[in-house]
């Protein structure tokens, strides 16, 4: 088995907010190893993309990790001084946002901005050399002209051209991990699968080696990922192989998100939304915080919190109701 | 309107470069015989009262006046954005800290200011530059935070943090030129109040010393005239007050032609 990239345990953070503390995450634990791609998949507000920016240690200051590690290697990276995180962020762990209109800075020109990126984290030569990598980069994510892009500001660029920016700047310094944080939500569909199909393509030709890839969609899941996290309201309640969770899940709320989703080759399909939304997580239920919503509730489930437990090969679940 | 005064700033410009081959007469030379001389072929403005011509006296003022409110402007942008930046990226104490300072300059009257700030540095236009700069300094510190604080929760600036950049960088890189545009608009309204406030000092006697040409100053001596021979105090005062409206003018068509949303519009 290869060796673990990114281990997040027991990782609780709250939000102080004027109505009270929020318990946005509350005990996550999260596994990545090298050379694999995780999904992690949830409602919005689930707290997907929380995780994401307390790995890289980008928390808003209204927020608080009160417990937990998030390991990457042999560093706990809450407990790193700002310097050294400095250094992790953008080349070794690099992110994709969800907006790629908004993560480019609108005066600069994006050459500049891919030059400006390089410079930070590694010993580029004179400003040919800078040029050259950068355009070397733009060709890698399938830029068409890249020569011209490079003088071109961000809002002269469309949203799908935009995002392949991004994420050729995340990709600049090849990092051992790149979080995607929702890369194809923004863009329509066509845009979104080219996107799709560019990290696969990058994926396969090792430029991507460790990915932890946040989205809403199945669909995506099934195209691009090795293992499957489901993630509800700051908790993960059910992990596994992606074959394992897209057939045979057995958590209550990843059931209902499958049956969520239409089936394009029935005739007449419903689509069956769960019902409810997510708990305010000021005050979120006790217990099991999925049990008000959960159609195969017990007792135990609004007393006590359930754990995740191995149920089968590299199959993790959060449920008391589960009987093998 | 907008014409007019684009116009005025033009000529304003040309005649700042040009002064030595512009102007009739050398702004300092005394002529003891005719003084205080009305409009005439020979003096379009007429003399003051060491027979200087006063067109002459203008032109070359216009250097000077100009100077001293890009001076000022400069010393206020220098101190005041920096702090400005700073407070609205970190927030928390510094925030506090500057801020409160920043609104205690604001808090005094600004003539008591300026003139407090010249006592203690001695009555030059050099000083008068720089206290002028002072009383600048908390507006632009104000202006940067709020353009700051608004940048900051924008994604590129997460982007930015995200991909290792120092916080320095992003404040000087990200926060500095996104939020531009209101400065500059800001700084051609606030050039023409320091010119005012230069010529003001010069006027009370803090700023500019006789016999250097400058408006104030000017204005300060022909107020001994004003009923004697009004020229010599009519002209260096509408002086003033076109090139005072110009800048307040050209600084709104700025606004208008910079802001996209009132772009396109009649």
């Amino acid at each position: 088995m290869s060796e673990k990239l990114l281990e997040i345990r027991d990782l609780s953070v709250h939000f102080n907010t004027f109505e009270g503390v929020a318990k946005v995450l509350d005990g996550v634990c999260l596994t990545l190893y090298e050379g694999e791609v995780l999904g992690l998949i949830g409602e919005s507000g689930s707290g997907k993309t929380v995780t994401a920016l307390t790995v890289l240690g980008l928390l808003p200051v209204s927020a608080k990790i009160v417990s937990g590690s998030v390991y990457f290697h042999e560093d706990n990276l809450p407990t790193l001084p700002e310097y050294k995180l400095r250094n992790i962020r953008g080349s070794k762990i690099s992110l994709v946002f969800q907006e790629p209109g908004t993560s480019l800075n609108p005066v600069a020109k994006v050459g500049g901005q891919i030059i400006d990126v390089l410079k930070l984290h590694q010993e580029i030569g004179d400003k040919n050399a800078g040029r050259g990598k950068a355009m070397e980069l733009l060709e890698a994510v399938n830029m068409p002209r890249p020569s011209l892009v490079m003088n071109q500001y961000p809002h002269e660029l469309s949203g799908g051209m935009q995002q392949r920016v991004a994420i050729a700047m995340a990709i600049a310094s090849n990092p051992e991990l790149l979080i995607a944080d929702e890369p194809t939500s923004s863009v329509d569909v066509t845009v979104g699968k080219r996107i799709l199909e560019l990290m696969i393509y990058l994926k396969e030709k090792e430029t991507i080696s460790s990915l932890l890839f946040i989205t809403h969609s199945f669909g995506i899941i099934s195209e691009i990922c090795d293992k499957v996290a489901a993630m509800y309201a700051g908790n993960i309640v059910e992990y596994g192989d992606v074959d394992t969770i897209l057939h045979k899940c057995c958590h209550p709320y990843v059931k209902g998100l499958m049956k969520s989703v239409l089936d394009i080759h029935k005739k007449r399909s419903e689509l069956r939304p769960m019902k409810g939304t997510i708990p305010r997580l000021i005050n979120p239920p006790g217990g099991c915080r999925f049990h008000p919503r959960c159609p195969e509730r017990i007792d135990k489930c609004l007393l006590e919190k359930p754990n995740l437990k191995l149920i089968a090969k590299n199959h993790f679940m959060a449920c008391h109701a589960y009987k093998e | 309107m907008a014409r007019f005064s684009v116009g005025y700033l033009i000529l304003l410009f040309v005649i700042i470069i040009f002064a030595p081959y512009i102007a009739p007469e050398d702004p300092l030379a005394l002529d003891l015989e005719h003084t205080v001389e009305p409009p005439s072929m020979e003096h379009p403005f007429g003399t003051d009262g060491m027979g200087r011509c006063i067109l002459s006296r203008i032109i070359y003022g216009a250097r000077l006046t100009s100077l001293a409110g890009f001076v000022a402007i400069l010393v206020g942008m220098t101190a005041g954005i920096p702090l400005g930046l700073i407070a609205g990226y970190y927030r928390g104490k510094i925030d506090t800290v500057i801020m409160m300072g920043m609104e205690t300059l604001m808090g005094f009257p600004y003539l008591l200011l300026v003139i407090v700030l010249i006592t203690m540095l001695g009555p030059s236009l050099q000083n008068a530059m720089v206290a002028i700069g002072i009383w600048i300094m908390p507006y632009y510190t104000r202006l940067a935070r709020a353009s700051a604080l608004s940048i900051k929760e924008q994604e590129f600036i997460e982007a930015a943090r995200m991909s290792g950049e120092s916080n320095f960088s992003i404040i000087f890189r990200y926060l500095f030129p996104n939020s531009i545009s209101p400065i500059i608009v800001w700084s051609t309204i606030y050039y023409a109040r320091a010119i005012l406030m230069a010529a003001g000092l010069g006027f009370l006697g803090l700023g500019a010393q006789p016999p250097t040409p400058e408006w104030g100053a000017m204005t300060a001596i022909g107020r001994e005239y004003i009923f004697l021979a009004p020229h010599v105090l009519f002209f260096p005062s509408v002086t003033i007050l076109l090139t005072a409206l110009s800048f307040n003018i050209w600084g709104d068509l700025l606004r208008d032609i910079l802001d996209p949303r009132l772009r396109g519009m009649e």
